[in-house]
């Protein structure tokens, strides 16, 4: 199966975010804003994702997310007009989540050591209503080498000029979003038994964190040693859409992101100073490069990165990696094994009459919640003749079979017949009982 | 005003008191015990197919348990009798049926005999189904106020069986043959009688028993066959 496939196919998400009466942001209490804010289509993600009012931080962002640069549509409603001094600009600016990037003060901090309000794109406003569309690397911080999950705060201002300096008064909107980049820990595999059977061959684990998602199988076919398997703490990677497991030494220790991200191609993502009436910003044109406003002394201004595309990651990494097309399976993120059927492999019977491979690797990867994948854990599986409970009646000359004469002495039809008679006696006392009782 | 309202109930409540005085506690009787028509059995206890079949080339051992090992289930179940005709002084002849599940499982081995991990799992699932005539003797419990009830059970069994070795379903049927049974029921009403009466008057369930039953099943006419010759269960029954 398509390694994008298991990632991006199924059900499309939607999200339905309503806000604007009720900002439900404790840690800075302000006037609400009253611009809404629906948030659709978050980032290209089929997983639904819980939502709590403006709080769409319980599933985060992971690296993948970021890798892909997918998009995230955004609709702002309620944005006033035909009203004197209407606002004509609309900023997007992602905060702490503690942060209050709707005031001046937070957008322009007397000291700029302390600014974290960061400007993402300006847009001229169209109507009441506009669609705003938002690369994943611009809506959460994707270059931040921070482990653990981070979150955000993007807000939505409607002003008449230089969003720096404008007091916006309650004409924002605003919600939150997390992004996780640090992958789970890899689960333990026994690398020392080979697992092996006829028509199912059990995968087991061990040690897997709390809170995954799923976990990803890969499979190749061959002669196997996991002890020795030089892919053992790699990763998985696509490569021209197909899987393949790359070696360890192409993985960071900081949560693979600096592997991902080539810092030579970094860019700064400014705000735009008019994006004229188009409704939606190509995701391609994000990075424009542009001139910062008053920005001199910002050193958290964000520096988002160009990632490699999978083409790019084939250049960058394909030294030494093997691609897993063979097989490909997803398990619950609770379990903690996997039925294998041998024929998804196309591994035969060792020592059987049909040639081929009796051996296969498997990859174990733990995917979490933001959907980071883990290192890989290897084992090995190994297709045999097995024999079960017919196999062994089958030995003695007693094949499993429906129709045998081995009835106990004396048991047989003749005693089906009895207990026939024995059932139509009991009836015939019970409807007499019953005409007695009249 | 608290004087004159004591004083009015008084008058009020006299003559009910005095009628109650004068003969109503001699007249309550004992609730009348329901009908019995029904008794239901849960039920479970070891279960083991009296496999013949031996492999030479194993000491003799018996192939269920070369492949099972000790598994002996256990086999659960659930028994439902109608009550068709009480003979007076002994208990009520009943009807029934039946059914129940256990299941054998272990790993498989490997065929060429190597100490292989092997991981797929052969198994035998069997569902016995019953029809059954019943004679319970509770003349000691009804007449007597021992609480000791017998039972003796002749019917017929049909068992169902399923053999898988992986996720391949080796082989499956239906075996019959006859079953006979012998019970022994402790009836739990003279724990707390008065909890019994309750659950007689609100629930219908006349008397509750704990039994030991022993069993035996000659549904061996399939290969495997599947009849456990004598076997014991425990469980608990309700008459409704």
């Amino acid at each position: 199966m398509d390694h994008n496939l298991l990632r991006r196919c199924g059900m499309r998400f939607l999200l339905i975010l309503a806000f604007g009466f009720a900002h439900p942001i404790s840690a800075h209490a302000q006037p609400a804003g009253t611009l809404s804010v629906q948030v659709s289509d978050i980032a290209d993600d089929d997983r639904e994702i819980p939502m709590n009012g403006t709080d769409i931080t319980s599933i985060p962002l992971g690296i993948d997310h970021c890798r892909r640069n997918a998009v995230t549509t955004i609709q702002i409603r309620n944005i006033p007009r035909e009203v004197a001094n209407a606002p004509t600009v609309l900023d997007v600016w992602r905060g702490a989540i503690t942060q209050s990037c709707n005031s001046v003060a937070e957008r322009n901090p007397p000291m700029g050591m302390s600014r974290t309000c960061v400007p993402l794109l300006s847009r001229t406003i169209t109507g009441a209503e506009m669609n705003v569309m938002i690369p994943v690397r611009d809506l959460v911080n994707c270059a931040e080498d921070v482990a653990g999950e981070r979150r955000h705060e993007i807000f939505f201002l409607a002003g008449t000029d230089n969003e720096t300096v404008e007091e916006i008064g309650t004409n924002w909107g605003a919600f939150q979003i997390a992004i996780d980049t640090e992958p789970p820990g890899a689960v333990t595999t026994d690398r020392t038994n080979t697992a092996a059977g006829e028509s199912q061959i059990t995968i087991e684990w061990t040690g897997a964190p709390s809170g995954l998602n799923v976990f990803h199988l890969y499979g190749v076919a061959g002669a196997c040693n996991a002890m020795t398997d030089p892919y053992a703490g790699g990763t998985i990677q696509i490569i021209n859409g197909r899987p393949h497991v790359c070696p360890a030494s192409t993985q960071t220790t900081d949560g693979g992101m600096d592997a991902a991200i080539d810092a030579s191609d970094a860019s700064m993502d400014m705000p735009m100073p008019d994006m004229s009436d188009a409704d939606a910003i190509d995701a391609s044109d994000a990075s424009m490069d542009m001139p910062m406003p008053d920005m001199s002394d910002a050193p958290t201004a964000e520096m988002t990165v160009d990632m490699p595309s999978d083409t790019n990651m084939v250049d960058a990494g394909t030294a030494g990696c093997v691609a897993l097309a063979a097989f490909s399976a997803t398990a619950p993120g609770t379990s903690n094994s996997y039925d294998l059927d041998p024929d998804e492999l196309g591994l035969v019977v060792a020592g059987g009459a049909v040639a081929g491979e009796s051996e296969a690797t498997i990859y174990v990867v733990a995917v979490d919640q933001a959907l980071n994948e883990s290192p890989v854990a290897v084992t090995c599986v190994e297709r045999v003749e097995t024999m079960g409970y017919c196999d062994r009646l089958a030995a003695r000359g007693m094949p499993c079979d429906n129709n045998c004469s081995c009835s106990a002495p004396g048991v047989g039809p003749s005693v089906s017949w009895g207990m026939v008679g024995i059932s139509v006696g009991l009836l015939g006392v019970l409807f007499w009982r019953r005409r007695r009782g009249r | 005003m608290n004087v004159a309202h004591s004083a009015l109930a008084v008058l009020l409540l006299a003559p009910s008191v005095t009628s109650a005085q004068s003969g109503e506690w001699s007249t309550i009787r004992d609730p009348v015990e329901s009908p019995e028509r029904f008794t239901l059995e849960l039920r479970g206890g070891p279960y083991v197919p009296t496999d013949s079949i031996v492999d030479p080339q194993s000491g003799g051992a018996r192939t269920f348990d070369l492949s099972f090992g000790s598994d002996d289930g256990p086999l659960l179940g659930l028994e439902f009798d109608v009550h068709i005709l009480r003979i007076p002084y002994l208990g009520p002849i009943a009807i029934g049926g039946a059914f129940g599940w256990v299941r054998y499982s272990a790993r498989a081995t490997a065929a060429n005999g190597s100490s292989a991990n092997i991981t797929e799992e052969t198994s035998l699932t069997l569902l016995p189904l019953s029809a059954l005539g019943v004679l319970r003797i509770d003349v000691l419990a009804r007449e007597l106020s021992i609480p000791l009830v017998f039972t003796g059970k002749l019917g017929y069994d049909w068992i169902p069986w399923t053999a898988d070795t992986g996720d391949v379903t080796e082989g499956e049927g239906i075996a019959h043959g006859f079953r006979w049974a012998a019970q022994a029921a402790l009836e739990l009403d003279f724990f707390e009688p008065r909890a019994a009466r309750s659950m007689d008057e609100e629930w219908g369930i006349n008397h509750s028993v704990l039994f030991f039953e022993v069993y035996g099943s000659y549904a061996d006419n399939t290969s495997p066959p599947v009849g456990d010759h004598f076997t014991w269960l425990l469980g608990l029954g309700f008459t409704i």
